[in-house]
């Protein structure tokens, strides 16, 4: 079956962390897996990765809001200067209801979706049933 | 030859003329006058005197005829006439030999005569063209002078009467206007008879026109021996000076009441902001006497920090740019506190427009400024607490949603390796308690974010299709129950509101209908909507179980508030209700009986307003 080859997830919270990891293992849709603690780890490894190659870039990343040293949104700000070699597609996943919140992610064009946590097993399948056709 | 020898030598112009009017002897003035250095002797005198007429001529000729004395006058070179004496003369008082005639200067005379006429017709003239009325009259009381003015005061000419009629005829009254003058009053009469005039100010009416004020002066005239010959007054209309005057006095004195009684501080200042005088009020407020505060300048009280606004007013009104300003300044009292003053001076000109002095209005805003002052601080305060109230709702909530959604997930995880444990009582407590959390956290935000989006834009919503739609999406719930649903909206009605808070309110009010419904009778929500005072009222009314308002009136909208034990009650439902309808601007109001139902009224505003 068919994966997605390259899943970043940029989140703090080790629970959160755990409990992805556990639910994309059970899916069996993902290929490479990665974690990033904060914007800022993100951004490095992501300038690394496109100096390697493009397998390298994550075709998704899971992106929480709330982060310290760089936050989510001055991720996507950076993410939006940097030059890309291939479209990486954002989901936010965030315990914000801010409706403000919502808005403002909607502004980013590679933002695909505004997920409120906790995110459950069903909205991880039709995420992945987005990517890959024919996922079950 | 005696008056021969006389005549030669009389100082005056003298000749002595023969039966054939040729001079015989002249005296040396009479040569002077008439004859060149030759002298007048033996010439004709109608030669002599080329200005004397023939009936002159036939006049001298009559004294040869008869012993007489005649006198003309002859009009000689240059233009001063001269008065000729002429006598018979006989001869050793016998026959007549002659006659002698003396030339005399008359020009003085004449002079006295002209001037005597001028004077008259300078008098006349003036008495005609001056506004003072002058009238005189004789001993006897009779009119003998009524000049031009004093015929235009009273209307009338001159008329020879009793003085007794003369106050009636001339309607002459007593100053006040309405007592009519007795005969010995009549200033003229007064005057003739004691000498003094008592009544110096009367009214006459004239016939044809306004009562006029008239001041009277005049004096008694005497004759030759100095004995009383009549009497002259003057009248001077004051009729509009006395009014102007009148004018005066009633402004003068309302001003004077309206600044010593005035509620409000009142000055007059002088131009260079020395205090003339202050009224009680003005004392009151700064703290002086007014023995005080007639010695300060505005200058020395006015606040250093507001000098220079009023500074730069004062000298706008000085320069004739404005009459008048206003200001809110800061004074110090005499006790050293500062007071708020809410000041207008207007400044006060003469004819010319040069400004004199300023009267200024000053009111005592310090309560009013202190109130203000404490509002907006209090008000700084609850909209400080407020943010920070929001923002704390914001981070809890937030904050309680992650750890609340990581123990949802965390369970997930674990009845998914443990799917045994599904059965066990504590885990299944523990589950429904997770559950309950993200809810209650879940609410928190909803309230949350209502007092974040009250600055959203409000639309107008037709009321009685937001019914009709709400109805629709709860309509399994409505037959469910068998509920009778009746919505007697007027179909114009139009509310200002967020359409999802609309539909929120009215799903909410609904469901609680239903929910608290009585099993005693077949379930009725009746909507109705009314136009109140500027609001257009949205009324819910069931026929449900009701509630025990005397217990629970305050509670009723709170937050975790519920009085039955339903299905669906959760508590929150009304506390978020009231919070959407004041977001929008709304009220609510709830009135209930236990055992017959309850009645909500919704007030919204509506878009005319």
């Amino acid at each position: 079956m068919k994966k997605i080859d390259c899943t970043w997830i940029v989140d703090d919270d080790p629970i959160f962390l755990y409990y992805m990891r556990r639910i994309m293992r059970s899916l069996d849709a993902f290929e490479d897996v990665k974690i990033c603690e904060n914007g800022r780890e993100a951004l490095k490894d992501l300038k690394k990765a496109s100096k390697i190659d493009n397998r390298s870039i994550p075709n998704l990343i899971f992106l929480d809001l709330n982060m310290p040293v760089m936050d989510g949104w001055q991720f996507l700000d950076e993410l939006q200067k940097m030059e890309k070699s291939k479209d990486i597609i954002i989901y936010i996943v965030t315990s914000s209801v801010d409706p403000s919140d919502k808005e403002k992610a909607s502004a980013y064009d590679f933002v695909e979706d505004y997920i409120v946590k906790p995110l459950k097993a069903d909205n991880l399948k039709n995420i992945i049933s987005k990517h890959i056709n024919h996922y079950a | 030859m005696e008056l021969i020898n006389c005549i030669e030598r009389l100082p005056g112009a003298v000749a002595l003329l023969d039966n054939n009017l040729k001079v015989m002897v002249a005296s040396p003035k009479w040569n002077d006058r008439y004859a060149g250095e030759d002298g007048s002797k033996g010439e004709l005198i109608s030669d002599l005197v080329p200005e004397i007429s023939d009936r002159q001529i036939s006049r001298l000729e009559s004294c040869l005829k008869e012993e007489k004395e005649v006198s003309f006058e002859i009009k000689e070179r240059g233009d001063l006439a001269k008065q000729w004496c002429c006598k018979s003369w006989k001869k050793d008082k016998k026959e007549i030999k002659g006659i002698i005639v003396h030339s005399a200067n008359c020009s003085v005379l004449e002079e006295k005569l002209e001037s005597h006429f001028r004077k008259e017709f300078l008098l006349e003239s003036v008495l005609n063209s001056i506004n003072t009325g002058v009238i005189a009259c004789d001993k006897s009381a009779q009119l003998l002078l009524f000049n031009k003015a004093a015929r235009n005061m009273h209307g009338l000419a001159e008329r020879k009467m009793k003085p007794e009629n003369l106050a009636r005829y001339y309607s002459l009254y007593d100053k006040d206007g309405k007592t009519l003058l007795k005969t010995d009053e009549i200033p003229l009469l007064n005057m003739l008879h004691e000498g003094v005039i008592e009544k110096n100010e009367i009214v006459i009416k004239s016939v044809d026109g306004d009562p006029v004020i008239v001041s009277v002066t005049g004096s008694r005239l005497y004759n030759k021996q100095g004995e009383i010959d009549g009497a002259v007054v003057a009248l001077h209309d004051v009729t509009e000076a006395r009014e102007a005057q009148e004018k005066l006095e009633i402004s003068e004195e309302t001003f004077r009441r309206n600044f010593e009684d005035a509620a409000i501080g009142m000055a007059i200042t002088g131009l260079q902001g020395e205090c003339i005088r202050a009224n009680e009020s003005l004392c009151e407020i700064m703290g002086y006497s007014q023995e005080e505060i007639t010695q300060l300048k505005f200058q020395e009280v006015t606040h250093p920090d507001d000098l220079g606004k009023d500074i730069e007013l004062i000298g706008k009104l000085i320069q004739g740019e404005k009459d008048s300003y206003q200001l809110e300044k800061r004074a110090i009292h005499k006790s050293g506190r500062i007071i708020y003053l809410n000041i207008a001076v207007s400044v006060v000109r003469d004819n010319s427009d040069h400004p004199l002095y300023f009267i200024s209005q000053i009111s005592d805003v310090t309560r009013q400024k202190k109130a203000e002052e404490k509002l907006s601080y209090m008000l700084s305060i609850t909209q400080d607490q407020n943010e920070r109230l929001k923002n704390f709702a914001h981070i809890v909530s937030h904050n309680l949603r992650s750890h609340s959604g990581n123990i949802e997930m965390l369970l997930d995880l674990y009845l998914e390796d443990y799917p045994e444990q599904k059965r066990n009582e504590l885990m299944e407590m523990l589950v429904a308690a997770s559950k309950r959390l993200s809810e209650t956290i879940n609410h928190l935000n909803e309230v949350s974010l209502i007092n974040t989006t009250t600055e959203k834009k409000l639309t107008a919503l037709n009321l009685r299709h937001a019914v009709n739609n709400t109805m629709d999406s709860i309509s399994a719930l409505i037959q469910k129950y068998d509920v009778l649903i009746e919505n007697e909206i007027p179909g114009d009605y139009e509310v200002l509101c967020i359409p999802s808070y609309l539909e929120s309110i009215i799903l909410n009010f609904a469901t609680n209908a239903i929910n608290y419904r009585s099993v005693k009778r077949q379930p009725r929500v009746r909507f109705q909507a009314e136009k109140n005072n500027g609001y257009i009222n949205l009324i819910i009314e069931d026929n449900g179980v009701g509630i025990n308002l005397n217990k629970n009136s305050d509670k009723i909208f709170g937050m975790y508030k519920t009085f039955h034990k339903g299905k669906s009650s959760r508590g929150i439902g009304l506390f978020i209700t009231k919070n959407q309808i004041e977001a929008v601007g709304g009220k609510v109001k709830a009135e209930s009986k236990v055992g017959k139902g309850s009645r909500f009224t919704i007030s919204f505003k509506y878009e005319k307003n």
